[in-house]
């Protein structure tokens, strides 16, 4: 028992560890994808995706397929596949429509929003941004609120609507304030700062973005904690700096920017560097490091598909080159520059396409969904109909078990009625002939006793009184005149003092005991009779000296139980009198039973059992 | 008797009413009125209240002549009228019923002056109940004082507290010795008031001058083994 005891526990404990494990093992590889993705490293976001698959296969997880699909975006956004990508997020954030997820949701809308921007589809970037927002200020997420905002303002600010974006900013910041994760905090405000900068840059006021790049640039320890951050304000503070021809450190800080992107491996943004260097040595007249930034430039823009940059320095390296070399450059200038649009318009339509498919599925899901629900309802009132049936079926059975025995109670109960007419026209009869008895018979001896008094025939006319008594006696004896005016109770004692004698004495029990309203006057009366047959018996025959009777009710039945210590007879041999033949008859009529247990020499035992009630 | 005693005697059959006449003509004093049925014999009652009124009613209980339009009907019903409005007259039964039934729920009920049964009757007899009944006191023939003495047996035989008191009684030498041995059918102990009351009512039951008489009757008459 103890090592059973002990195997359980340990198998409980293995178990809980098992189940954390799994959690914990799937946290993992999201954590290590989501870091392969910032740190630019597709083979481990795939990795995480086969991971994910896994995971998905054993439990179904539902937020696992949405996880799935995001990573899978994550990772065509790695490849530059921005059309895959979008379709992946586009996937992921209708799993998590579907399993009410708002945080995802506008997650994925954000990552759309912000992949809508950078393909310069800026009316579908608003659009997804807008939407986000209806996922995210329920919820209070000003995490990705924040960021949002930031991509609406950017919108704006590449749509030409400064006023717009100076808003979008200012409710980025807003949320920022209200964001609690401190290093997302940190990097949401600068980013703002930055683009708050930017916006004034854009309209040349480049006094007050050089009072946002520095207000960013001041913030606390910033170059150690958020170097690409710091990168990014020092490259555009020296843009506006120069811009208001403040040469003397632009040059060491787009050095320095370029140093810390290297480090950093900040391809993409290393190609702005490399064209704006190469546009400030134009300026300065050395057209040579102009050139090498150009090509610098080209080179990152190329690997990285920055493709702004890419035509910048296309278009660079074409003005610093001459003749053929120049037109080779502008002419994969225009090329590029053509291939471009046309890529943004596909893009955009590609956008259109999947936004509009996916609409679709939705709507499709939406009436497969009410289908299905149809479908539910209809089986489920299928399953009440069949319910409701059975019921029925059972309800009717039972009806008709209970109409039978119903009936045949009612029959039993009418035969037993009859019977009991049958016993009350007998009890009428007795009672005419009783009362014929009495009055005619008996009163025609009386004359005749008078007369023979009279006559002085003293002996005869004694012989006649014993036979008027003895008529008299019958008479008594046939009627049951006022026998329901007396209480069967005392009917019985009645009864029992007549014969009970010093010589005969006779005990009754349980007889008060009894509440005799209950009983049916049939009984009560087959009960007297049947008490007077076996009293009358017994002191004809038995020669018993003692008799005992003892009523008493078991369940619906009474019992009479007459005991006397008489001589008793032999049950077997004796054939019963016809007084004992009435007494069975009368009690077999009212569906009783009669017992007698008599043995010669050893009394006779008399039990009756009767039903109390009808 | 200085002064007249009258009679009335209710009755359906005449050859009764003539029997009954013919053993009571020779008694002295008194005034007798016939009738045949219980109707004529209220009437007969109530007039008479008004100037000389019976002093006795002898009746059946059993009147067959009643139709549906007799008001009263039968001898009990007669009595229980009579009862009923307090009218001072005593009662005597004069019947051929003799059953255990009817005699007990007469007495019980009706609680009539005399109870005379016709067959066994005679002048005597008839002189002595009419004596006792104006004294107040009441007369049965001997054969329903049996009956009813069989009866309070049988009754005393059923109850558990009086077959106790009998069988303790001769033990004790003091009644109140009684008291805390005689048990209730619920368990309680009986008072010494009750057991005396029980005594009492055993002794008028029994005809028992005192409670040794009373124990040894008891013995006699088959209650006690």
């Amino acid at each position: 028992m103890r090592a059973f005891t002990f195997f359980f526990l340990y198998s409980c404990i293995f178990y809980g560890q098992d189940m954390d494990s799994i959690s914990r093992l799937k946290k993992n590889t999201l954590d290590r994808g989501l870091s392969a993705y910032f740190n630019k490293n597709d083979e481990i976001v795939k990795e995480s995706i086969n991971q994910l698959y896994k995971f998905y296969t054993e439990d179904n997880d539902s937020a696992i397929l949405a996880k799935i699909y995001q990573y899978k975006a994550m990772y065509h956004d790695l490849k530059y596949q921005i059309d895959s990508s979008f379709y992946f997020y586009n996937q992921s954030m209708n799993i998590s429509k579907l399993t009410n997820d708002s945080l995802e949701v506008g997650r994925r809308l954000l990552s759309i929003t912000i992949l809508q921007r950078e393909a310069k589809d800026f009316l579908g970037s608003e659009i997804s941004s807008i939407e986000a927002l209806q996922y995210l200020e329920p919820i209070k997420s000003y995490r990705y609120l924040q960021n949002v905002y930031s991509n609406l303002g950017l919108v704006s600010g590449e749509i030409k609507q400064k006023e717009d974006a100076l808003k979008y900013f200012d409710l980025s910041l807003k949320a920022n304030r209200l964001n609690k994760n401190s290093k997302r905090k940190e990097r949401g405000y600068l980013h703002t700062i930055n683009n708050i900068g930017l916006i004034h840059q854009q309209g040349s006021e480049h006094e007050k973005a050089i009072e946002y790049f520095n207000k960013g640039l001041k913030y606390d320890s910033i170059k150690q904690k958020y170097p690409d951050l710091y990168a990014l304000l020092l490259e555009n503070l020296t843009y506006s700096g120069i811009a208001l021809g403040r040469k003397n450190f632009a040059e060491d800080h787009y050095n320095e920017v370029i140093q810390i992107r290297e480090k950093e491996k900040e391809f993409s943004d290393l190609s702005i560097t490399h064209v704006l260097l190469s546009e400030f040595y134009i300026e300065e007249k050395s057209p040579s490091k102009a050139r090498f930034h150009a090509n610098e430039a080209l080179k990152y823009a190329k690997q990285t598909h920055n493709n702004k940059r890419w035509l910048e320095a296309l278009k660079l390296l074409s003005d610093l080159s001459t003749g053929n070399q120049s037109k080779a450059y502008l002419n994969e200038y225009i090329t590029l520059n053509d291939s471009l649009l046309q890529q943004e318009r596909q893009l955009k339509n590609q956008f259109a396409k999947i936004r509009y498919e996916t609409d679709k599925k939705e709507k499709e899901n939406e009436a497969l969904k009410i289908e299905n629900e149809k479908t539910l309802a209809e089986a489920e009132a299928q399953k009440q109909r069949a319910t409701i049936g059975l019921l029925l079926s059972g309800i009717s059975i039972m009806f008709l078990l209970s109409s039978i025995s119903f009936f045949r109670f009612r029959r039993k109960k009418l035969l037993f009625l009859t019977q009991l007419q049958k016993i009350e026209a007998r009890e009428e009869e007795r009672r005419q002939i009783a009362k014929s008895l009495h009055d005619e018979v008996a009163g025609d001896l009386r004359l005749l006793h008078r007369k023979l008094e009279k006559s002085l025939l003293l002996e005869e006319a004694q012989k006649l009184e014993m036979v008027k008594d003895n008529v008299r006696n019958l008479s008594h004896q046939l009627s049951s005149v006022s026998f329901e005016e007396v209480p069967f109770r005392d009917q019985v004692i009645n009864l029992v003092s007549d014969y009970f004698s010093p010589e005969f004495i006779i005990k009754v029990n349980g007889l008060k005991e009894i509440d005799w309203s209950q009983a049916n006057n049939s009984i009560k009366r087959m009960l007297y009779l049947s008490l007077r047959e076996c009293i009358q018996n017994c002191q004809k025959y038995a020669e018993a000296s003692k008799m005992t009777i003892s009523f008493s009710i078991h369940k619906k039945s009474v019992l009479l139980d007459v005991v006397d210590n008489g001589k008793g007879f032999d049950t077997a041999t004796q054939k019963k009198g016809i007084g004992l033949l009435n007494l069975q008859e009368r009690v077999q009529e009212l569906n009783g039973t009669l017992t007698i247990e008599s043995e010669v020499g050893k009394g006779t035992h008399i039990i009756i059992q009767t039903p109390l009630n009808a | 008797m200085p002064e007249k005693i009258k009679i009335l005697i209710a009755d359906d059959h005449q050859l009764i009413i003539e029997g009954i006449l013919s053993y009571i003509k020779d008694i002295d004093h008194l005034e007798i009125e016939t009738t045949n049925s219980c109707d004529d014999a209220y009437a007969k009652i109530k007039v008479a209240l008004t100037e000389t009124p019976f002093q006795i009613l002898f009746t059946d209980l059993s009147f067959d002549n009643a139709t549906e339009n007799s008001r009263i009907d039968s001898g009990e019903n007669l009595i229980k009228t009579i009862k009923q409005e307090e009218i001072p007259i005593k009662v005597g039964v004069i019947t051929g019923h003799s059953e255990t039934n009817r005699v007990f729920s007469v007495i019980q009920n009706l609680n009539p002056n005399a109870y005379l049964l016709k067959g066994k009757c005679n002048t005597a007899e008839l002189t002595f109940a009419i004596e006792k009944m104006l004294t107040g006191e009441i007369y049965y023939t001997h054969e329903i004082h049996q009956k009813l003495l069989k009866r309070a047996l049988i009754d005393i035989q059923m109850d558990d507290v009086a077959i106790q008191i009998l069988k303790e009684l001769p033990k004790h030498p003091k009644i109140s010795n009684l008291e805390g041995i005689i048990t209730k059918e619920d368990g309680s102990l009986l008072k010494i008031r009750s057991i005396e009351n029980k005594l009492a009512k055993l002794r008028t039951d029994l005809q028992a001058n005192n409670n040794t008489d009373l124990v040894l009757k008891a013995k006699e008459l088959g209650i006690l083994d």
